[in-house]
C-alpha cells in the first residue's frame, strides 16, 4: 500500500531534530577554563601544539559517541545505568567522583563569568550575584526547549573568536599547515600544556551530559546514524573554536613576547595589539563560555544526581514536583557564587585546578562507559566491536596518561 | 522491618550448621499482592549457584539464614515464569508508585511476616534506604528523615524483566488508574523506556493513554513502539487522532504500521489521513451516527439506546442509504417529539448541509454560524459521507490556547 503522505522536508527535520547534543555539549567544552588553557598555550608556544586539536577532536568524538550510544540503546542515564550495573557502592564511588569534578567545572566557570565582566568594568560583588539570579531563572523557569534554544545561541556567540582571530590578520597557511605537523618537545612545561588541553575538553561532566541529553531527545535508534554525524559535528566545533583562540593568542601574544597567565591578562594584552574591539570580543567571549558551563555543568549534575537516586527531574517541572532537582540547582550556583566573591580569592588558580581534578576524574568515569558499552544486556547488537574497542581503549589510555601527567606535575610544581 | 539489604550476603548454614553459602537473591511470585518468598538463591563456596524453596527456611536471624534440612538433601527449586528475582529486577531500578503517581527508584526492599509466611511488603524509596545499605543510617540527625515506602501492590516496574507476563496478569495498580494518570508516568520516561511501559499494557487501555497526551508525546511514543503494537493501539484510539499521528511518524515506520492495521479500520484511517488538519477531512470525526431511510422512529431509538459510546455528542440523525449516500438529516428534538411509526424519509429535512473535505476551517466556521448548527457533515461532491465536524472541534483549531 502507497501512502498518499505530504513528505518533503522529512530527511531535512530528522536532521535539524537530531541538533543539540553534540553542538550544545562541544561548545560548554569550550567553556572559560578551557579559553584560559587555548590562550595560555597560544602564548607560551604559538602554533607548535595546534597539531594536537587533530588528535583531541577524534578523542572527544570517541568518547562522546560512546556515551550518546548507551542513552539512544538504553534509554536512560549514565547514572542510572550504573547503578543498574555496578550496584549502590560502586554507584556512590561514581556518583561521589563526578559531584567533586563538576562543582569544581560550576565554580571554574563562575570565576569566568566574573572575571570576563571585570574586563568591561564591573565588580565581581556585583556581577556575580546578578548572573546567578539570571542563570537560575533560566534553569527553573525556562522550559527545555527555551533553554536549549538559550544554549544554542550562546553556543552562536562563539563566532566572537573566530572573528577576534582575523582581526589579528595572522599567517592563516601556516596555521593550517601546523595542525598537521605534529611537534614533540621533551620539556615538562610543554607536555605539561599538551596534557590540559586534552584534558579541558574531554571531561567527566561530557559523559553525563550528553547521555542524558540523548535520553532526553529520545532519538530512535533507527535514526542513531544522523545522531552520530551530529555527535562528530559537534567534536570538530569544538576544536575549530579551539583553532582560532589559539591562533589569535599567537599572532598578538607569542608574537610580541607577552607571558600571560590568564584569560583576562590575554584580554587585556590584545588592545594595544589589535585594537580595543578584541579586547571587548574577547571578554564577551570568555562571559558567554562561562555562562553556558555554569549553565550546562549544574544542569548535568543535578539531572544525574536525580536520576541515579530516584528523585524527579524534568526541567519543565515546578518547585513541589521535582524539589530535590530545584534544590541542587539552586545550591550549585549559591556555592559556586559564594565562593568567587570570597573577597581576594584568586580566581586564576581555581580554574586551573578545576581542570586537574576533572583529568583525574576522568579516567574512572569511563572506566565504568567502557564496561557498559561491552555489556551485551544493555547495548545489544549495539555493544562495541573489536575495532571500536581499540579506538575507545586508546582513548581511554590516552587520556589516564594526560591526567595522570597533568596531576603529578601540578602536584610537583 | 527486615530489608532485603541486610539479608543479602547472609550465610546459610543447613540443619547441621553447615554453611551451604551466601544468600544471592530473593525469587517471588510476581503474581500475588504481597507475594511469599518461593526461593533463595544460593551462592556456593565452587562459584555454583544453587535454589533451594523458602519453606526449607528455619530462622532468619542477623546476617544468618538457617535451613530445616541438611545440605546434602536440599532439593532444587526451578523457577517458573511468574518468579521475580527482588535482587537482580527490582533493587536500584526504576518503579512507578502508582499511589503517588511517581516513577522513583527501589532503594531496598521491605519484608515481613504476612499469615506467618515472609513475604515482600513494601519498596523503600528514601534517602534512608540508601543510607541502610551504606552502613550510614546511625548517623544521629537522620531520623528526621522520613521512611518513603511504597507498597509491593501499588507498584510497577518500568522496565518488564518479563515480557511474557503482561501487567494485566500481575496484581497491579496500574490498571485502575485512570489513563491521564498512566499518561502522567509515561511522560516522566523518556519515549523510548515510555514506550516499553505502555507495550505492557492491554491496546485499548494503551490507546485511552495515549489519547491523554499532547501530539508531540504520542508521536514519538509510536515512533518507538513495534509496528504490530503501535497498529494494535492505533486501532483502538479515534481514527482522526490515529492519522493525526500517522501523519507525523517519519515515512518508513508508517508505511511500517498500515500494513499491520486491520483493512477496515486502516481505510478509515487511511481516508483521514488524505487530508490537510486544517481543512474538513481532517478536521472530521469518522465516529457519527447513521441510520437508513426506511426505519421508523422506535427503531432509531432503539438504535441510540445502543450506540457506541465513542460516539461523540449526538446532536443531529444522519440518514444515509446502504453505501453512505447522504439523503437527509433530523435533529434529536424532531426525533423525539415524532410518533413512534413514522419513517426517517418522512420526517427528515430531505436537503441537509453539508460541507466538503476541503472546505477549510474559516468556511466551516461561516457555515455552523450562517445555520446555526451545533455539527456539519463532511461529504463528498456524490454525497457520499465521511464524518461529521463539530463546532468544538473548530474552537480548538480557533483558540488552541484554551
Amino acid at each position: 500500500m502507497k501512502l498518499p503522505f505530504k513528505f518533503s522536508f522529512r530527511r531535512l527535520l530528522l536532521v535539524l531534530a537530531v541538533l543539540g547534543p553534540g553542538i550544545i555539549s562541544a561548545n560548554a567544552d569550550n567553556d572559560a577554563a578551557g579559553i584560559t588553557t587555548y590562550t595560555v598555550t597560544g602564548a607560551r608556544y604559538g602554533y607548535k601544539l595546534l597539531f594536537s586539536l587533530l588528535i583531541i577532536t577524534i578523542v572527544l568524538a570517541i568518547t562522546q559517541e560512546l556515551g550518546a550510544r548507551i542513552g539512544v540503546i538504553s534509554g536512560k542515564g549514565l547514572g542510572g545505568v550504573i547503578r543498574e550495573k555496578f550496584g549502590l557502592k560502586l554507584t556512590m564511588l561514581a556518583m561521589g567522583a563526578m559531584l567533586i569534578a563538576n562543582f569544581g567545572v560550576i565554580v571554574a566557570d563562575m570565576a569566568g563569568v566574573a572575571e570576563a565582566m571585570s574586563l568591561f568594568g564591573v565588580t565581581k560583588y556585583l556581577s556575580v550575584p546578578i548572573f546567578t539570579v539570571l542563570l537560575w531563572l533560566v534553569l527553573y523557569k525556562g522550559s527545555f526547549a527555551k533553554a536549549e534554544k538559550f544554549f544554542l545561541v550562546l553556543s552562536a556567540m562563539y563566532i566572537v573568536y573566530i572573528v577576534t582571530a582575523f582581526y589579528t590578520k595572522p599567517d592563516w597557511g601556516l596555521a593550517l599547515s601546523s595542525l598537521v605537523t605534529p611537534h614533540i618537545q621533551f620539556d615538562k612545561a610543554y607536555l605539561v600544556t599538551l596534557m590540559a588541553l586534552i584534558g579541558t575538553t574531554v571531561t567527566p561532566w561530557g559523559q553525563f551530559f550528553i547521555q542524558s541529553y540523548i535520553v532526553d531527545k529520545s532519538t530512535p535508534a533507527g535514526h542513531y546514524g544522523f545522531q552520530r554525524l551530529e555527535i562528530f559535528f559537534g567534536a570538530f566545533l569544538t576544536d575549530f573554536i579551539s583553532f582560532f583562540i589559539i591562533v589569535t593568542a599567537t599572532n598578538t601574544l607569542f608574537k610580541n613576547g607577552i607571558f600571560v597567565n590568564n584569560a583576562s591578562e590575554a584580554a587585556l594584552s590584545l588592545a594595544p595589539l589589535a585594537g580595543a574591539q578584541a579586547t571587548s570580543l574577547f571578554a564577551f567571549g570568555l562571559l558567554v563560555a562561562g555562562l553556558l558551563g555554569v549553565s550546562i555543568v549544574t544542569l548535568a549534575t543535578a539531572y544525574a544526581l536525580c536520576e541515579t537516586f530516584g528523585f524527579e527531574s524534568a526541567m519543565d517541572r515546578s518547585w513541589k514536583d521535582a524539589p530535590v532537582f530545584y534544590s541542587l540547582i539552586t545550591f550549585f550556583l549559591v556555592i559556586a557564587s559564594l565562593i568567587v566573591i570570597i573577597p581576594g580569592i584568586p580566581l586564576f588558580p581555581i580554574m586551573i585546578s578545576s581542570q586537574v581534578i576533572n583529568g583525574l576524574i576522568l579516567p574512572i568515569i569511563l572506566v565504568y562507559v567502557y564496561k557498559i558499552i561491552n555489556d551485551r544486556k544493555i547495548m545489544g547488537a549495539y555493544t562495541n566491536g573489536k575495532t571500536a574497542n581499540f579506538f575507545a581503549l586508546s582513548a581511554v589510555g590516552l587520556l589516564t596518561i594526560a591526567s595522570l601527567v597533568v596531576a603529578l606535575t601540578s602536584i610537583f610544581t | 522491618m527486615l530489608y532485603l539489604s541486610s539479608l543479602l550476603g547472609a550465610r546459610i548454614l543447613d540443619n547441621a550448621n553447615v554453611q551451604v553459602g551466601t544468600l544471592k537473591d530473593v525469587a517471588v511470585p510476581i503474581t500475588e499482592a504481597y507475594p511469599k518468598v518461593a526461593a533463595l538463591v544460593i551462592s556456593q563456596k565452587n562459584r555454583t549457584e544453587t535454589i533451594v524453596p523458602a519453606d526449607l527456611i528455619e530462622l532468619v536471624g542477623k546476617g544468618i539464614v538457617t535451613l530445616k534440612k541438611s545440605c546434602a538433601t536440599l532439593p532444587f527449586f526451578h523457577l517458573g515464569p511468574e518468579h521475580i528475582l527482588l535482587r537482580k529486577s527490582v533493587l536500584d531500578r526504576q518503579i512507578v508508585d502508582c499511589e503517588g503517581l511517581k516513577v522513583v527508584r527501589a532503594n531496598d526492599i521491605a519484608l515481613g511476616k504476612v499469615q506467618g509466611d515472609l513475604s515482600v511488603i513494601s519498596i523503600d524509596v528514601s534517602i534512608l534506604g540508601i543510607l541502610r545499605r551504606l552502613n550510614l543510617d546511625g548517623l544521629p540527625f537522620l531520623n528526621r528523615i522520613k521512611e518513603d515506602l511504597v507498597p509491593w501492590n501499588e507498584m510497577s516496574l518500568v522496565d518488564s524483566t518479563m515480557p511474557e507476563l503482561k501487567l494485566h496478569e500481575q496484581k497491579n495498580q496500574l490498571q485502575k488508574l485512570h489513563p491521564a494518570d498512566i499518561a502522567n508516568i509515561v511522560e516522566e520516561l523518556n519515549a523510548k523506556r515510555g514506550a516499553a511501559f505502555l507495550s505492557q499494557l492491554e491496546p485499548e487501555i494503551a490507546a485511552d493513554v495515549i489519547e491523554e497526551m499532547d501530539e508531540d508525546d504520542q508521536v514519538a511514543l509510536i515512533e518507538h513502539l513495534d509496528a504490530e503494537q503501535a497498529g494494535d493501539i492505533l486501532e483502538d484510539m479515534s481514527p482522526d487522532q490515529a492519522a493525526d499521528i500517522l501523519d507525523e511518524l517519519s515515512d518508513d515506520k508508517a508505511q511500517e504500521i498500515i500494513a499491520e492495521l486491520e483493512p477496515e479500520e486502516g481505510e478509515k484511517i487511511l481516508e483521514l489521513i488524505t487530508y490537510d488538519a486544517k481543512e474538513a477531512g481532517g478536521l472530521m470525526t469518522t465516529e457519527f451516527f447513521s441510520v437508513r431511510p426506511d426505519w421508523n422512529v422506535r427503531e432509531v431509538k432503539n438504535a441510540l439506546k445502543g450506540s457506541k459510546d465513542d460516539i461523540p455528542t449526538i446532536t443531529y440523525i444522519y440518514v444515509t442509504e446502504e453505501d453512505g449516500t447522504l439523503k437527509g438529516v433530523l435533529s434529536l428534538r424532531r426525533l423525539s417529539t415524532s410518533e413512534d411509526q413514522k419513517k426517517m424519509k418522512e420526517i427528515m429535512s430531505k436537503k441537509p448541509f453539508f460541507v466538503s473535505p476541503t472546505a477549510s476551517i474559516k468556511q466551516i466556521a461561516g457555515f455552523l454560524t450562517k445555520y446555526d448548527l451545533f455539527s456539519v457533515a463532511v461529504a463528498r461532491e456524490d454525497r457520499k459521507m465521511l464524518g461529521i465536524v463539530m463546532v468544538d472541534d473548530i474552537m480548538r483549531e480557533l483558540f488552541p490556547e484554551a
